[in-house]
């Protein structure tokens, strides 16, 4: 691209750079650092199709053997880019290696941002406390100054609810703040295993092709653990619901305390509710849907949706589908009743809110069973917040290495738990934990050249500490 | 004086069990349910109240029976010998002075009509008064918990209360001429002697004393008591999906408030303190019966049976632990105005995740295309863990309410399958851990 660049253009780049300098608009600046290739319109010299097309042999489709491109090679290479992997990249960063992160969709944050789970839960334990703090909590310290970023900080038991583009703003800034290398519109297809049998790296699929990053250390932070999976570990398969969240605009009219119950203390009688009927509740919608967001005239709405299998295509497909269709007679219905005929479909989430599809076999498996009594581990990396009248409780370092593979972490909902506990492991919060403390644990291998399995426990949590995450 | 002394000591002797037993000082050898039982059994008037109402003869009944035997040769031998509530009383109208008037020494003996009215109800299913007991009054202020409630001590207030404070100023009013254990004493010795004199025709006759109640005069009064209890059934028949939560055990509501004694043993042994008495809010019939409110992470324990164990009278059918969990004392129902799952607001499987007996799971409705907590009414036996976790306030968005007759074969109680048991079976017990206080 070098050869494209006139002197007209660098003085223009050296002008505007200059000008972008002098504003306060670091992260632009970052981006256009690490970005800027020059801007020659017109056709492109070495432009190739693929050589080695899927050919159909009688009814069969066969991929023929091909080198991969190898697009880049770095020490720490985390898959996904939702609270887990940002999470695990930015904690690997801070120790000072090289890492890459590798994202599916357009934008950072994944099911907090793009899937809309807006509500930073479970983040406290049984006495009110906030019991996971590090990388997330200074994501949520960012927040916390921009506007309309998010609201019920420090509210116990209320959960922090963000703003999901405030949430991509403030990952986009701190991705490029660290100087990690991101991709992009990525979707992680496989594992690269060298002769030993470890993991040496993950393919990718992109507008660029298939190409291959080579690494030291793997992070899968797919949530669906396809990494894992395409590498050989062993897993269980899980169905769950899945659902699609939605933010309905113009809604600020909603009484949120109920009508009725609010006209009866009004006049001073005690509510007498009235007799339910048995079977499926009739959804009234009577303006009472949602809650807010940061975001003013705003609420969102959850759907827990129907169980279903997130590795399934066409289902995902048909889910997607029907989902948006219903979210919008809903959202007609809601604008039916008095008072909220201004009420909009904001948005559709551009994630479905895939729950859980895979479950890791680690060195450990965290149970339920532990998780209530209350299980202390000596690998402990941090804790899960309160969650039903579930207390807080010790998630193990051991829970996020596979049993069998080498050479990789998981971090965020697709762990080593059962499925009852994973429940809980798999929200927003809890997705920060592993996640940086599979970060951390990466960055020793690279810089003690052990394996995820070898790691010395001891010096990863006191690492972790001294990132500010807590322990207990 | 040598009768005298023996009556003393018996009487002071049956006290001091009798507090020993309902105070649960012998677990190991008495449960605490099982002694509170015991001591409210021994009274002839419940036991044959009971009997009548329930037609069933049990082990509570012969014991009541035994009791009865020396009443009918000996004048009020129960009071003279047994009754630690007399003696209470007794205590109670000693510091008033010897000779002052007494309002009530003209008064008949209101416990022979009221023995009579109640027996007469029993007869129609309903004994009417039977809650006036000595030994039920007793009872009551045991059933007072640690952390004294309102409800609670006016239970007590209303019951013995009342009357051991009209004994303290008035003198022994209660015994003399209220009991209606005492009248029954006088109307079973008085039938004895009937019974007798029709035997042996003409023997002693001019030594008999005057019968306990002129036999036109008792007829009458058996009448107003079978009708009365006739009216008190069809009065609690008609509240069909109206009435309180009763116990686990507890037969038709149109019996229940009828056989029920107040003695309040069910309240004392519940360790999760869910049994409330009823302060009127369902009507006069059921004032100071037992109900249940579930409250805090109190709710009715999957490991427990105590009421159905303590229960002297029958109100509440003494059921097994198994027997207990079929038994459903109200259906769970949901509230979809309030659900904050089916509101979109919370992803909250609470009710779920608490559930003794698995029967919420999280359903998808696809014609309405929401997710809603659906209760399997197989295997729901209102224990009310649900309710007291939903985190809605105030007004829970899933609660337990009485069943509709058309639900349960009109009033009568009823009991989930034997199959559905065994599904359920395994159970850990109390789900909610720690979280529930047992009675010492």
């Amino acid at each position: 691209m070098s050869d494209d660049l006139t002197r007209r253009d660098l003085l223009q780049a050296l002008a505007g750079g200059t000008l972008v300098a002098a504003s306060t608009m670091l992260p632009i600046t970052a981006v256009a650092q690490q970005f800027n290739r020059g801007s020659g319109r017109g056709p492109i010299a070495d432009a190739t199709g693929s050589r080695t097309p899927a050919t159909l042999r009688g009814d069969q489709v066969v991929q023929p053997e091909r080198a991969l491109p190898v697009l880049h090679t770095t020490d720490v290479l985390v898959v996904g880019g939702g609270p887990a992997g940002t999470a695990a990249a930015l904690a690997a960063r801070r120790q000072g290696v090289e890492v890459t992160l590798v994202e599916r969709y357009g934008h950072l944050g994944g099911l907090a941002t793009g899937g809309l789970v807006l509500a930073i839960f479970p983040l406290y334990g049984s006495d009110r406390r906030q019991v996971i703090l590090g990388i997330g909590e200074e994501m949520m310290r960012r927040l916390d100054t921009l506007k309309f970023g998010i609201i019920e900080r420090n509210k116990a038991p209320e959960y922090p609810i963000v703003d999901a583009e405030a949430f991509k703003y403030v990952l986009a800034s701190m991705v490029i703040e660290a100087g990690l290398k991101v991709f992009l519109n990525c979707w992680g297809v496989d594992a690269i295993i060298d002769s030993t049998g470890a993991v040496r790296g993950a393919v990718f699929e992109s507008k660029s092709g298939r190409q291959a990053i080579l690494a030291k250390v793997v992070v899968d932070a797919s949530g669906d653990g396809d990494i894992y999976a395409a590498a050989g570990a062993a897993y269980t398969r899980v169905k769950d619901n899945i659902g699609l969240v939605s933010r309905i605009g113009n809604i600020d009219e909603i009484d949120m305390t109920g009508g009725d119950e609010h006209l009866a203390a009004a006049s001073g009688q005690p509510v007498t509710p009235r007799r339910p009927t048995r079977g499926a509740p009739t959804m009234t919608l009577d303006g009472k849907v949602g809650s807010p967001t940061p975001a003013p005239h705003t609420n969102w709405l959850n759907m827990m949706g129907p169980v279903g299998d997130a590795l399934d295509i066409a289902q995902m497909t048909e889910f997607e589908l029907k989902h948006r269709i219903a979210i919008w007679n809903n959202v007609e219905r809601v604008r039916a009743k008095a008072g909220n005929e201004q009420a909009f479909v904001l948005e559709t989430a551009p994630q479905l809110g895939v729950r859980l599809s895979r479950l890791l076999h680690g060195v450990t498996v965290l149970t339920a069973e532990q998780a209530r009594a209350q299980t202390k581990f000596e690998d402990a990396i941090g804790y899960s917040g309160s969650y039903a009248g579930q207390p807080e409780f010790q998630i193990p370092y051991r829970a996020l290495v596979p049993q069998k593979v080498e050479n990789l972490l998981a971090a965020g909902r697709c762990i080593a738990t059962d499925f009852p506990l994973a429940d809980t492991t798999r929200l927003i919060p809890v997705c920060w934990v592993t996640g940086e403390a599979a970060g951390v644990a990466a960055s020793l291998c690279v810089t003690d050249r052990c394996t995820p399995r070898t790691v010395e426990v001891a010096k990863l949590t006191s690492i972790l500490r001294a990132q500010g995450a807590y322990l207990g | 004086m040598r009768r005298g002394a023996w009556r003393r000591r018996a009487r002071y002797g049956c006290l001091v069990v009798a507090v020993l037993l309902l105070a649960g000082a012998f677990p190991a050898w008495i449960p605490a349910a099982s002694g509170a039982r015991l001591v409210v059994e021994t009274s002839p008037f419940v036991a044959i109240g009971a009997a009548l109402a329930r037609h069933t003869i049990g082990i509570g009944t012969v014991l009541g029976l035994l009791f009865t035997v020396p009443v009918l040769v000996r004048k009020r031998w129960y009071c003279h010998y047994v009754c630690p509530t007399g003696l209470l009383l007794d205590l109670a109208g000693r510091g008033r002075r010897p000779n002052a008037p007494r309002l009530w020494a003209r008064w008949p003996v209101l416990g022979r009509p009221v023995a009579l009215v109640t027996l007469a109800g029993a007869l129609a299913g309903y004994p009417l008064l039977l809650w006036l007991d000595p030994l039920a009054l007793f009872a009551s202020p045991f059933a007072i918990p640690g952390d004294i409630a309102f409800a609670s001590a006016a239970w007590v207030a209303i019951s013995f209360g009342v009357i051991a404070l009209a004994c303290l100023l008035l003198g022994n009013l209660w015994c003399a001429r209220l009991c209606p254990l005492g009248g029954l004493q006088d109307l079973l010795l008085s039938l004895r002697l009937l019974l007798w004199r029709m035997l042996c025709r003409g023997a002693r006759a001019s030594h008999d004393p005057l019968p306990a109640i002129a036999p036109r005069r008792a007829l009458l009064i058996g009448g107003i008591g079978v009708a009365l209890a006739l009216l008190a059934r069809r009065v609690g028949k008609n509240r069909s999906g109206t009435a309180p939560l009763r116990p686990p055990g507890a037969v038709a509501e149109d019996e229940f408030t009828g056989a029920c004694v107040r003695c309040g043993n069910c309240a004392s042994v519940c360790p999760t303190r869910i049994i409330e008495p009823d302060l009127g809010g369902a009507g006069i019939a059921g004032l100071l019966a037992p109900m249940l409110r579930f409250d805090e992470l109190r709710y009715c324990r999957e490991d427990c049976h105590a009421c159905t164990v303590a229960c002297p009278s029958g109100a509440l059918t003494r059921l097994a632990l198994p027997d207990k969990r079929r038994y459903v004392i109200g259906e769970a129902l949901v509230d979809a105005e309030r659900c904050l799952l089916i509101l979109g607001r919370k992803e909250c499987d609470a009710c779920a995740q608490a559930c003794p007996y698995r029967a919420i799971e999280m359903a998808w409705d696809e014609t309405q295309y929401l997710a809603f907590p659906q209760i399997d009414y197989r295997r729901c036996n209102g224990c009310g863990a649900c309710q007291v976790v939903c985190p809605t306030e105030e007004i829970k968005a899933i609660a337990v309410w009485p069943l509709l007759d058309e639900d349960r074969a009109g009033a009568a109680p009823r009991y989930l399958a034997p199959r559905d048991q065994e599904q359920v079976a395994g159970i850990p017990s109390g789900c909610l851990g720690g979280t529930v206080e047992h009675k010492a």
